[in-house]
C-alpha cells in the first residue's frame, strides 16, 4: 500500500470509528429519561428571572470584589517581590506559594470560621466579604505572578529612560513601567477573571441565606427541591453565557498584543 | 498490514459498545455472610437485590452525633444510633454493611439511591410528603424534635430573642422550614450544608442560634460547655430510613419487619439506650 | 546639595567597575568641561558604554569618583534623580515611552520631576520638537515614527529638561544608513550651540568634524586622546592604529 493509501485508510478508519461511537451513543442512551431528568422546558422558564436578576448577578458581584481587592494585593505582591529589600521578598514569595498550594476552598473555610475563632473578629460585610477576603487572596497569589512577569517583561531601557529623566523609582514604575505592563498582562487577567467566576462556586460552604445565593448554589437547591436536574442544566448555560464571550475576548486580545504596538 | 489491525481494532469496538449498550455488566464479588446472631425475626437473604451481593450499603451524612459519626476506636468505619440500628437489621437480614458518607442532599433527592451508590439510607432523615414524592421512607423509628442550640453566655433564651441577629441551619433539613416558618421575621437565616459547621459558625459568631434536631444539639452541648439548648420544639416528625423511590418495595418491607422485630426483642431500647444516654 | 558651575560638568576620577569577576573600567581619569564635545570611541568590550553609563550612575562604579558640577555624584547619600535632571541622555534604542504621545513623552518629567507647570512644559517641548525638525510630529505616538525620527524626538526629550550636559550611548548604530544623518545633523547643531557632549559612536566623520576631542578606549582603558586631527589622522598607540584601520 502506498504511504498516501496508507493515509486514507487511516483516517476513513478514524471516521468510521467516530461515527461508531455516536452512533452507539444516540442508540444505547435513555433520551426519554435524559429529557425527562436535564431538559424540562417548564421546570427551565419558572428558574427566571430570579436565575439571572439574582443569583447570576451575585455571582457577577462576588466575582468583582474578588477579582478587585485580589488585584490590588496582588500588585503589592509583584511590587513587594520586586523589591531591593530581602523581607519583602520573602513575606510575599511565602504568600503565593502558600495560597497558590492550598485549594480556594480551604482558604474560603479558613477565612470564615478560621479567623474569628482565631483573632475573635470576623471579616465584615457577611458573604460579599468572603468572597472579597477569601477568594480576593486567592486570585492575588495567582496574579501577583502575572503582574510580575509583566512587569519584567517591559524592557529594562524603560525604567533606564526614566531614571536618567531624573524620575524617582516610584514615578517610573507608576508613570512609565505599569501602564506598559497591563496592556501585556490583560489576556492573562482576564482569564483569570474568568476563573474566578467559576470559584464563585465555592463559596457556598460558608452558608448562604436564600437571597446570597450565587448560581450554583441556587442550581443545585432548585435541583434538590424539585428531584430534577434541569436547574443544573440552566446554571451550566448561564455559566457559558457569561464566559464565553470572555474567553473569546481573552483570545482577540492576546492576538492582538502579539501583533505588537 | 497496518490497516487490517485498524480495521479489527474498530469491529471489537463496535461489538463491545453494542454489548454494553444492552446489559448492565455488573460484575459484583460475592461475599460470605458472617455468622448472624439468631434473634426471632432472623431471616436469610429476602427477596431483594443489593448493589452489592450479601452486602447492604447504607447512605449517610456524617458527622451528625449522636446519629451517624465516624467511629473513634475504628477509624474509616461509622457509628452512631442510625448507623447500629442499620447494623442490627442487616444482620438480622443475613447482610454484611457498609456504610458511604454521600451527603444530606443527594439523599433527600433520592440521587444517591437512584444511581446506585447505596441500597438505602440512614441519616436522621425526616419523614415529609415533599420528600416522600422523591424517595421511599420505611417506617419511622425515632422521633425528631427540633431545638435551639445558643451559646451559654450569649443571654438568648428563646427564638425570638434571635429578632435582628443570625440563625444557622441545614441546608434542605426540616429544621430550615421550622426556622423559616418560626423564627422572627429580620432573623437572617443562614444555610449550611455541612451539619458539622453549624457549631463553627455558633462558636465563630458568624450566627447567634442553631436550629435542628434535638439530638444533634444536645449531643454538642454535653460536650461543650460553652453552648446550651434553651428551647425545644415538639414536632409530629419521624425519621425514617429511606430508599429509591421506584423498584425498592421489598427492601423497605425487609425493613420495617426487622424495624418491628427489633423493638420486640429490645435490641432497639439497647441502642437508644446507648445513644441517647438518661442524664448524658 | 548645591551644584557648582564653575566646576567642569564632568570629573572623572578612577573610576573602576567590574562586574563580578570581570573587570571592566580598570581606572579611568577624564574630564569633560563646559562646552566640549568629547566622542569615546573604541572596539565593542572596550567599556566606553559602560563609561557613559557611569556618568549618570546608570551603572554603579566599583571604585573612584565621578563629580558633576562638582558633587560628587557616587556619595550614597547624594539626591541621585535630583542631579541627573542635570545630564540629559540619549539612547541606542531610543526608549521612547511607548504609551505616551510625543508631547507626553517630553512633558511627562518635566511636569513630575521639575514641577513645571502644564502650559510651561508644553511650551518649552514644542521649542525642542522644533529644534529637531519633529513640531508636526506632536501628537502621534512613537510606534507610528521611523528610527530616526525617534531618535531626535528621545534627543528633544532630554532637551526639554535644559541639561548643562548631554551623553549619547552610540545615538545612530540602531539606525538604518539613510536615517543616521538627519540624528547627526540634530547632534552638530547642539553642539554649535555650545551644549557640554559625551558621545560614544562609531561615526568617525561626526568625530572628526564635530569633536573637540576624541578619546580611544580599549580593554577599559583610555589608550589615547586628543584631537580629532591627531587621534583620528595620526594615532600615536599601535592599537589605535589597529582599530581605525579596520573601521575607516
Amino acid at each position: 500500500m502506498t504511504p498516501r493509501q496508507r493515509q486514507r485508510a487511516i483516517r476513513g478508519t478514524l471516521y468510521l470509528l467516530l461515527a461508531a461511537v455516536v452512533v452507539a451513543a444516540i442508540l444505547f442512551a435513555d433520551w426519554g429519561s435524559i429529557q425527562r431528568n436535564f431538559f424540562r422546558w417548564d421546570i427551565a422558564v419558572e428558574m427566571f428571572p430570579e436565575v439571572l436578576v439574582q443569583f447570576a448577578l451575585n455571582t457577577l458581584i462576588y466575582t468583582l470584589v474578588a477579582f478587585v481587592f485580589g488585584l490590588i494585593l496582588a500588585l503589592a505582591l509583584a511590587l513587594m517581590r520586586l523589591s531591593p529589600v530581602g523581607p519583602y521578598r520573602w513575606i510575599a514569595t511565602a504568600y503565593i506559594e502558600l495560597f497558590r498550594s492550598v485549594p480556594a476552598l480551604v482558604t474560603i473555610l479558613l477565612v470564615n470560621f478560621g479567623i474569628p475563632l482565631a483573632f475573635g473578629r470576623r471579616v465584615p460585610g457577611g458573604l460579599l466579604g468572603i468572597a472579597a477576603v477569601g477568594l480576593g487572596a486567592v486570585a492575588a497569589a495567582y496574579m501577583a505572578e502575572t503582574i510580575r512577569a509583566g512587569i519584567e517583561a517591559v524592557p529594562r531601557g524603560q525604567m533606564e529612560a526614566a531614571r536618567s529623566l531624573g524620575m524617582r523609582p516610584s514615578q517610573a514604575m507608576f508613570s512609565i513601567i505599569l501602564p506598559q505592563a497591563f496592556r501585556i498582562i490583560i489576556p492573562p487577567l482576564t482569564n483569570e477573571f474568568v476563573l474566578l467566576i467559576k470559584d464563585t462556586s465555592l463559596l457556598f460552604v460558608v452558608g448562604t441565606t436564600p437571597l446570597t445565593r450565587e448560581l450554583t448554589k441556587f442550581g443545585r437547591d432548585t435541583m434538590q427541591t424539585l428531584g430534577n436536574a434541569t436547574p443544573m442544566v440552566v446554571a451550566a448555560f448561564i455559566y457559558m453565557i457569561i464566559t464565553l464571550p470572555l474567553t473569546y475576548l481573552v483570545r482577540r486580545l492576546e492576538k492582538r498584543g502579539a501583533r505588537g504596538r | 498490514m497496518k490497516l487490517n489491525r485498524l480495521i479489527l481494532l474498530l469491529a471489537a469496538l463496535s461489538l463491545a459498545l453494542a454489548a454494553c449498550g444492552g446489559g448492565d455488566g455488573d460484575t459484583t464479588e460475592a461475599t460470605d455472610a458472617t455468622d448472624t446472631t439468631e434473634t426471632t425475626g432472623g431471616e436469610a437473604t429476602a427477596d431483594f437485590e443489593t448493589i452489592t451481593d450479601g452486602v447492604l450499603t447504607v447512605c449517610t451524612d456524617a458527622p451528625y452525633p449522636p446519629m451517624e459519626y465516624e467511629d473513634p476506636d475504628n477509624p474509616g468505619e461509622y457509628t452512631g444510633f442510625d448507623i447500629e440500628l442499620m447494623r442490627a437489621v442487616a444482620t438480622n437480614l443475613g447482610l454484611e454493611l457498609a456504610v458511604v458518607n454521600v451527603g444530606f442532599d443527594p439523599i433527600t433527592s433520592g440521587l444517591a439511591m437512584e444511581s446506585g451508590d447505596c441500597d438505602i439510607a440512614a441519616a436522621s432523615i425526616t419523614i415529609t410528603p415533599e420528600r416522600a414524592e422523591n424517595i421511599a421512607f420505611t417506617d419511622g423509628y425515632f422521633s425528631g424534635d427540633q431545638s435551639l442550640l445558643v451559646l451559654a453566655d450569649s443571654g438568648i433564651s428563646t427564638l425570638a430573642d434571635l429578632a435582628g441577629q443570625s440563625l444557622a441551619v441545614q441546608t434542605g433539613t426540616t429544621g430550615e422550614i421550622y426556622a423559616q416558618e418560626n423564627a422572627p421575621e429580620d432573623t437572617e437565616i443562614v444555610s449550611f450544608e455541612n451539619p458539622g459547621d453549624l457549631f463553627l459558625a455558633l462558636e465563630s459568631g458568624q450566627v447567634q442560634g442553631v436550629l435542628q434536631d434535638l439530638v444533634p444539639n444536645q449531643d454538642y452541648a454535653n460536650s461543650n460547655e460553652t453552648a446550651v439548648v434553651v428551647e425545644t420544639y415538639p414536632t409530629e416528625e419521624e425519621y425514617g430510613f429511606a430508599a429509591k423511590k421506584e423498584g425498592s418495595e421489598a427492601l423497605i418491607e425487609a425493613v420495617n419487619q426487622q424495624l418491628a422485630a427489633l423493638r420486640e426483642d429490645g435490641t432497639y431500647d439497647q441502642l437508644y439506650e446507648q445513644f441517647f444516654p438518661i442524664g448524658g | 546639595m548645591a551644584v557648582d558651575l564653575t566646576a567642569p560638568p564632568i570629573q572623572i576620577v578612577g573610576l573602576g567597575k567590574k562586574f563580578g569577576e570581570l573587570e571592566v573600567l580598570k581606572g579611568i581619569d577624564l574630564q569633560v568641561n563646559a562646552g566640549e564635545v568629547v566622542c569615546v570611541i573604541g572596539p565593542s568590550g572596550s567599556g566606553k558604554s559602560t563609561l557613559l553609563r557611569c556618568v549618570n550612575r546608570l551603572e554603579e562604579p566599583t571604585s573612584g569618583k565621578i563629580l558633576i558640577e562638582g558633587v560628587d555624584m557616587t556619595d550614597p547619600d547624594v539626591d541621585i534623580d535630583k542631579l541627573r535632571t542635570r545630564i540629559g541622555m540619549v539612547f541606542q534604542h531610543f526608549n521612547l515611552f511607548p504609551h505616551l504621545t510625543v508631547i507626553d513623552n517630553l512633558t511627562i518629567a518635566q511636569r513630575k520631576v521639575l514641577k513645571r507647570s502644564k502650559q510651561e512644559a508644553r511650551e518649552i517641548a514644542l521649542a525642542n520638537l522644533e529644534r529637531v525638525g519633529l513640531l508636526e510630529k506632536v501628537n502621534e505616538y512613537p510606534n507610528r515614527l521611523s528610527g530616526g525620527q525617534q531618535q531626535r524626538v528621545a534627543i528633544a526629550r532630554a532637551l526639554s529638561m535644559k541639561p548643562d550636559m548631554m551623553l549619547f550611548d552610540e545615538p545612530t548604530s540602531a539606525l538604518d544608513p539613510e536615517l543616521i544623518g538627519e540624528v547627526l545633523d540634530v547632534m552638530r547643531r547642539l553642539a554649535k550651540d555650545g551644549m557640554t557632549m559625551m558621545v560614544v559612536t562609531h561615526e568617525m566623520g561626526f568625530a572628526r568634524e564635530v569633536a573637540d576631542r576624541v578619546i580611544f578606549m580599549d580593554g577599559g582603558v583610555i589608550v589615547e586622546q586628543g584631537p580629532p586631527r591627531e587621534v583620528l589622522t595620526n594615532p600615536q598607540h599601535e592599537r589605535t592604529r589597529r582599530f581605525l584601520s579596520m573601521i575607516l
